[in-house]
Parts: C-alpha cells; structure tokens; sequence
C-alpha cells in the first residue's frame, strides 16, 4: 500500500515539475588579462675566424639581452602585443674595424620594439594579426611589417597558419653618434675607405612563413613549416675584409639578391604519464649554394606537476656558400667574395638543459606568477667557434577585474 | 667541373626528393587521423605539448640565424641585423 503512494506520488511530481530554465541574462564572456614575459638573455662565443679581419682573428663576444613580452587578451578575444629590448653587445673584433687597440672592450648597443594587434573572428576560427616595429644599432636602422593568419578547424584536430613579413633596413652609420643623430654613411675598415665600395645603403627582407599542425592522436601532434625567403640589396657586410692570393684586400662583395627555401618538421609526443619527446628536422636550400640540414630532439620529464627538466641536442650541417674561401685563397678577379665563416662548411652540435617550475601561485591579488624557464646550452662549430647561451623567463599573468561588468549591462 | 656539376645536381635532387617525402609523410600520417574530444585532449593540452617555443628558445634561433647560414623554419626573426662577429 505504502509502495502504491510513493509510486503514485512521484508519477504526480514528474508531470508537475519544470525543466532548469536558462536565464536570459546569463551570457558567456571571455575574462580580459594580461600577459607579462620578462626574459633575459646571455651570449658568449669564442673563436678564431672572425670576417672583420678577412677570416683570422678573435671572434670573442658577449651579449646581455633583456627583454619583455606584454600581451594583452580583450573580451573579444582580441590580443595587443607589445614587445621590447636592449641587445648590449661587446665585442674584441669589433675593434678591429678602425684598429682601436683595446681588450673585449669594444660594445655596442641593438634596441628594439614591436607591436602587434590580433582580430578574432569567432564565426570564421579565424585571427588576423598585423604587427610593425623598429630596430636600431649603430650600423643599422630596420622596420619590420608582418601580416598573420591564423586558422583553427571546428575540430581543433588541425591548425593553418599564413604569414608575410617584410624588413625595410638601412646599414648606414649615424643616427646613433652624439655628432649626427641621422644617417650619414657606410662603415668601412679604416685602411679601405680610400673609396666608396657600395653606392646602395638598403636591404629588403621578404618572408613567407607557413605553418600547418595536425593532431595524430591523444598523444601525437606533427607540425610543418614551408617557407620562403627572398632579399634584394645590400646584403654584403660592409666592414668585412677580404684578403687575396696576390696580398691585396678589398670589402665582402655579395650578390644583391638571394633566394632561400626551408621546410621543416616537428613530432611531438607524450609517453607514459610523464614524458614528452619533442623531435625536429629541417632542410634548406638557397641560391647562394648553401644546402642544410637540421635535427633535434628534447625530451621533457615531468619531475613533479611543477617541475619539468628537459634536455636537448641539436645536429647541423651545411655545405660552404660559392663565394665562401678562407683567409688569402680569394683570386683578385673574382667577382663575389667572403671570408666569413658563417658561409662556410661545417657541422655543428648544440646541447643543453631547460629547468621549468610552474608554481602558479598568487603574489598579489589579480597577479598570478605563471612559471619560470632557466635554460643553457652549449654550442659548438667544427671551425672551432663554440659560444654558451643562457636564457632566464619568467611569465605572469594578471585579470583584469576591473573589465568584469554586471551581466545585466553586456557592452 | 664535371664533379663540381654532378655534385650541385645531386644535392639539389636530394633536397627535392626530401621536400617531397617529408610531405607525403604528413599526408600519410594525416590521412587515418581520428578525432579526438575535447575530453580526451589531456595530454595534448599539457604545456610541454605545445607547438610553441619559450622565449629561451627563440634568443637560440636567433643565435642559429646569425651564426648559420640557414633560415630556421618556424623561427623568430629573418632578417633585420648585421649579425655582428
């Protein structure tokens, strides 16, 4: 009897029960924060074929590279990116363009920014993004302008990504001296500025990059990267020397224009609960007569949900360029030269170790400290040039409250 | 020359031909690729998955461009600098 009552009374509450009515008002918004990256970076190389003294000499360097990433996401989705940084660069050879005798002491100073701004089209899983900056050292003045597209499938099973980048240079010497502040001329060695070597002072980079992923499985994303680089003018480096059979000397001379072609390839895996194995390989080619290759695998261990070690080794090789001869092996009638090493034949080996620690805890409120990257590696080239590269980041993201209006009043 | 010709051919060939096998590559791999739920992304979702590069890495590339004679694809900058011994 009872049983017929609990039956009969709960026949009686479905029929008179409602379903949760969604509420009108209610509408789902992206949180507004800001992203802040602060890095920095050490260079240290050394070796022994450096191109201002025609393929001989010091090339001992350091570099002291800080820098800051701020990213800004809106409501919509949009992002605004700003960028900035300081390379101080010291340099032993550099003393050598002018002969001031003097230790590792000579520097110099490369200043950067950019800035860009991404469109989110949500109906179309589509960002647009149109970017611009400068950069500027004692030798050179550069714009960069580059237009992205990226494109995520419904699926996010694949990603496409277009870009087109431009860099408008000029090398001349000028806008940096207490004297000139503007432009004023090309730096040649000091014994070859007997002559204007060059009667055109600009360089123009073009950039085509592509990248394509694809999700393989739950564990397994590929990646390629097809790209096309193309430059026109001044591409020699005015105050390398070159030496000659016949003991004379000149300043590089290079083609005005080169034709690069890359592709490369990116097989990311995760093994296990705890182990990430990251494998690249890519290849190039230009008209310069330089064919590369490169491959690299890093392995990532999950120490802790924290702590993450990842060691890495890095093979290269590439055949030398057609005007590439060492020191005093240039015939005087040739029309291109270079004695720098970097356009030479070599391989190379880099390994290194990158230590990540992602606390995600608070230090104020709204700020988050995200993670903290420490990396080093170890370079070295078979013409006997090896450098150390030590890199610090620390990333933190902050809400922004303050663009959390009342739900009743949508912008 | 002959030798210098042939070995110009060769290298452009192989360059070619790997151009072509790392895309069937991707195609094959591609083709058999079932779709994964986005509850089923944990692994690739994790940070280390990611097709990005931390800002360490990027000053590497840099150092690569300057320091090689190639282009590093899926790099940083590719132009812009004297690349300064």
């Amino acid at each position: 009897m009872k049983r017929r009552y609990l039956v009969f009374g709960v026949m009686a509450a479905a029929f008179s029960s409602k379903a949760q009515v969604q509420d009108s008002s209610f509408q789902k918004k992206n949180l507004a924060k800001s992203d802040i990256e602060v890095v920095f970076s050490y260079y240290n190389q050394n070796g022994n074929h450096s191109a201002i003294t025609g393929g001989i000499g010091t090339e001992k360097l350091s570099v002291y590279a800080p820098d800051i990433n701020y990213s800004h996401t809106y409501k919509s989705a949009d992002v605004l990116q700003i960028n900035g940084g300081a390379d101080v660069i010291t340099s032993a050879s550099l003393d050598n363009i002018d002969f001031v005798v003097s230790s590792a002491s000579r520097h110099d100073v490369r200043t950067h920014i950019n800035a860009g701004y991404s469109k989110h089209f949500s109906a179309l899983n589509t960002d647009l993004e149109l970017g611009t900056g400068a950069s500027i050292e004692s030798v050179y003045f550069s714009i960069p302008v580059s237009l992205t597209l990226n494109y995520v499938e419904p699926s996010a099973m694949r990603t496409y990504q277009f870009a087109f980048e431009a860099f408008f240079d000029d090398l001349r010497w000028g806008r940096l001296s207490p004297d000139h502040f503007h432009p004023v001329k090309l730096i040649y060695p000091v014994e070859l500025r007997y002559k204007n070597w060059f009667n055109i002072y600009r360089r123009y980079s073009y950039n085509f990059k592509n990248a394509f992923t694809q999700v393989l499985n739950k564990r397994m994303i590929l990646g390629l990267y097809p790209e096309v680089a193309y430059q026109q003018g001044l591409l020699s480096t005015t105050y390398h020397r070159v030496f000659f059979t016949d003991s004379s000397e000149k300043v590089e001379n290079l083609p005005q224009q080169r034709l690069k072609l890359s592709l490369g390839a990116q097989l990311n895996i995760f093994i296990g609960g705890r182990t990430i194995v990251k494998t690249y390989y890519s290849i190039y080619r230009d008209n310069w007569g330089i064919v590369a290759n490169a491959v690299q695998v890093e392995s990532g261990f999950k120490i802790s949900p924290r702590v993450t070690l990842s060691p890495y080794v890095r093979l290269y090789e590439q055949t030398k360029a057609h005007y590439f001869k060492p020191y005093r092996q240039h015939a005087a009638d040739e029309t291109y030269y270079t004695s720098d090493y970097d356009l030479a034949e070599f391989t190379d080996y880099k390994t290194g170790i990158n230590f990540r620690l992602a606390p995600f805890s608070f230090l104020k409120k709204n700020l988050l400290f995200d993670e903290m990257n420490l990396r080093y590696s170890f370079y070295h080239r078979s013409d006997g040039l090896s450098c150390h590269m030590l890199s610090t980041v620390f990333n933190f993201t902050r809400a922004n409250n303050k663009s959390e209006k009342n739900i009743h009043n949508p912008e | 020359m002959n030798l210098n010709c042939s070995h110009k051919v060769m290298n452009k060939r192989f360059f070619i031909f790997s151009c072509c096998m790392l895309f069937a590559f991707f195609l094959f791999m591609v083709d058999g690729c079932k779709t994964v739920e986005p509850y089923q992304r944990v692994y690739l979702n994790d940070h280390e998955m990611q097709m990005t590069k931390n800002a360490g890495s990027k000053f590497e590339d840099y150092v690569h461009v300057v320091r090689e004679g190639a282009t590093v694809p899926g790099g940083t900058k590719s132009s812009g600098g004297c690349g300064c011994n």
